[in-house]
């Protein structure tokens, strides 16, 4: 066998990061520190006034000279806390740009290293974002943006909590500042309601009391502002509506909206905003983002395998990080829209990354939000404002599921045909009227030339296709009504114009669906993908939950004992 | 310093030596102990135009995880055991540069046994 021969150079340790043997600093650390060395050469033995003369005649030499100290500065402040004060006041006074290349560079730190930042620097940057709030920096809003796509969902860890608290902390003790910042409001909003669905533990109830006080303050004062966010506020606040706080929130929500805000007419005005980008790709770190978009950019279909496997081991693999598939679902249904070029390619589609989020759940309770945010711009979708790619996903993703993998599609057919009623009864109408012209643009558009494959196949049960044959009476062909009990369809809307639908049956791709053909993929669906079927199917089975209720809490958990005891 | 040239993982022979590669790792073998005490890793790791072993010592094995792209420089290439096999070597260095995101394929595998593989190595013995 070969010599050990060890291959390792000493690096030069970063003050920045925690690196391993096989990480050395970057171009970026190595500048800092080069700017840094300047500034201590330059303030080396000096008085305090004589230093600020020192700096200023410095930087007097050219612009070149003015970055290298607020660099230098900056640099001190987040590897010596000691120094932090005086040098933030030099960077203050010496700075002749606003601080603006303290600000680009800062957030350049926080999107692209905050992962492998030191502790010490972290909490450094806390600091340094308090003085630009405390001093009014303008440019301190996009800082907060920036270090708020940090915290990660579905992330319990000491790190990521120390920083969720420290962030809501900082916002609250600086409240008439925040009030001020009309763009950055909605985002506090959206990520502090986001997380605290993570922090129900009983360890983290202080923290979850403070998200819930700044969220609701913003709400209750600002609620105009975050309106902007879209639909998705409210799928948020579905999920925290048990707190008390959003319980009475909710029910000014449905019952006396103006109470909210004059402009607020009611919960269907924020359903019909479609979510902003903006928001949604703020709850994926920008870490999660980049290897997200190139999964779903440059990996062939068939060979996703190993990244997945990557992905689901940093990001999924904790009971608690369940609560990340519904961001990760939004983000692909509502904010990449792949080019007709990248459609037509062999790179892996958005429904596979999808069935591959929705049958690796191991919670039920996430897999349930998992599939509300799949099907989220479906209730209220409207053709002109909405877009086709938001809803494609989730069709494609049964379709192609049926003949490998029928449990995928059974349970998303039953939960959009259940959620059919049930969405919000208060908008009972707008809900089917909005599923109905989603699965009417569909057709319209020919992402799939009929649903009948979907709606009318004897893969699933009996009973679901009832359910879907009575819900969907127009979207069904007629051979299939003969065969199950023929239920009177309930006239629900008849403003939606669905009479007009054309009976597509005769465009059925039938013998990709016959009953006696092998249960192989379809179509493009190649054999590496490895669907497990969900287990828990949502048919109705006796089920021993009392174990399940002791980890719900409040009033939920009597309830539930209450109705179980009904039994 | 001048351009480092990379080699592509495809065109590893027996027997290169000062190679400059990039790579992601895929699979990370159970560590072996040396006589000595040395813990060896075989890693497999792959570009865009194929995939090997390398063999990993100690902490620099331990500190990687599969996913890791990787920079080695001034490795070799010998054959061991049957198989084509990367190292690095003390005049070189080995940096992570990233996750995730680099394309890769599995074959061809240059680490399986290749007739041809061995007589060059033959050939460099007796040189």
């Amino acid at each position: 066998m070969a010599k050990p021969e060890s291959g390792i150079k000493k690096h030069a340790p970063s003050r920045l990061s925690s690196l391993s043997v096989l990480e050395t600093r970057d171009e970026l650390e190595e500048k800092l520190d080069k700017c840094y060395k300047c500034v201590t050469n330059l303030l080396n033995g000096l008085s305090e006034r004589e230093a600020n003369d020192a700096l200023n005649a410095y930087i007097s030499k050219g612009a070149g000279q003015h970055e290298e100290v607020q660099l230098g500065l900056l640099f001190s402040i987040l590897v010596d806390s000691k120094t932090a004060v005086k040098c933030y006041r030099d960077m203050t006074l010496t700075s002749r740009d606003g601080l603006n290349i303290v600000l680009l560079k800062t957030n350049t730190i926080i999107y692209e290293k905050w992962l492998r930042l030191a502790d010490s620097v972290r909490t450094q940057i806390l600091w340094l974002i308090r003085e630009l709030i405390k001093n009014n920096v303008p440019g301190a809003d996009s800082v907060c943006f920036i270090l708020l796509r940090q915290i990660s969902g579905g992330d319990i860890s000491t790190k990521n909590v120390y920083l969720c608290e420290s962030t809501v902390d900082m916002f609250y003790e600086n409240k008439s500042w925040l009030e001020k910042q009309t763009g950055l409001i909605p985002s506090v909003v959206y990520t502090f309601l986001r997380v605290m669905i993570d922090h129900n533990l009983p360890s983290l109830a202080t923290v979850r009391q403070k998200e819930t006080d700044l969220c609701i303050l913003l709400l209750r004062e600002k609620f105009v502002e975050c309106m902007v966010i879209g639909r998705d506020l409210v799928r948020l606040l579905q999920n925290v509506s048990r707190i008390p706080e959003f319980e009475k929130l909710w029910f000014d929500l449905m019952k006396n909206p103006t109470a909210i805000s004059p402009q607020f007419t009611g919960l269907l005005q924020l359903f019909q905003i479609r979510t902003s980008r903006k928001y949604l790709v703020s709850r994926l770190t920008p870490d999660m983002e980049n290897k997200l978009v190139f999964l779903i950019t440059k990996v062939k279909f068939g060979q996703q395998k190993r990244y997945q496997d990557w992905f689901q081991r940093q990001y999924l693999s904790t009971p608690e990080s369940q609560t990340l598939r519904c961001d990760l679902i939004r983000y692909i249904c509502a904010v990449f829209h792949p080019s007709n070029e990248l459609l037509c390619s062999d790179i892996i589609p958005r429904w596979a990354v999808i069935g591959w989020l929705l049958t690796t759940c191991t919670s039920p309770v996430a897999l349930s939000i998992a599939k509300l945010a799949l099907f989220y711009d479906w209730y209220f979708f409207e053709p002109e404002k909405d877009s086709i790619m938001n809803i494609e996903p989730a069709i494609l993703v049964m379709y192609h599921s049926m003949r490998p993998h029928p449990a995928i599609t059974a349970t998303l057919l039953d939960f959009i045909a259940r959620t059919y009623n049930n969405f919000c009864p208060m908008l009972m109408n707008q809900v089917k009227q909005g599923i109905k012209l989603s699965l009417q643009t569909i057709v319209n558009k020919r992402v799939l030339p009929s649903l009948s494959p979907l709606f009318d196949n004897s893969k699933l049960d009996k009973e679901l296709r009832m359910l879907l044959q009575e819900t969907f009476p127009e979207f069904c062909s007629v051979e299939v009504k003969d065969e199950v009990n023929k239920l009177e369809p309930i006239d629900v809307d008849n403003s939606n114009g669905e009479n007009h639908l054309d009976n597509n049956s005769s465009e059925i791709p039938d013998a990709r669906f016959s009953d006696d053909e092998d249960d192989i993929p379809i179509g493009r669906l190649g054999n590496d993908v490895k669907f497990q079927p969900i287990r828990d199917m949502p048919c109705y089975q006796h089920v021993d939950i009392s174990e399940n209720i002791q980890q719900l809490a409040g009033d939920i958990k009597d309830l539930t004992v209450e109705l179980q005891s009904e039994r | 310093m001048g351009e480092i040239t990379y080699t592509y993982v495809k065109d590893l022979r027996p027997g290169l030596k000062n190679i400059n590669i990039m790579f992601i790792v895929l699979d990370i073998a159970k560590p072996t102990r040396t006589k000595d005490g040395h813990e060896v890793r075989s890693c497999k790791v792959s570009d865009k135009t194929g995939c090997i072993n390398i063999s990993l010592w100690d902490e620099l094995g331990e500190a990687l995880q599969t996913g890791d792209i990787c920079r080695l420089t001034k490795g070799y290439a010998n054959v061991w055991k049957g198989s084509l096999t990367l190292y690095s070597s003390k005049f070189g260095d080995i940096v992570k540069l990233g996750e995730f995101c680099m394309q890769f394929s599995e074959t061809p595998n240059m680490s399986d046994p290749n007739p041809e593989f061995l007589k060059m190595v033959s050939m460099v013995l007796y040189l």
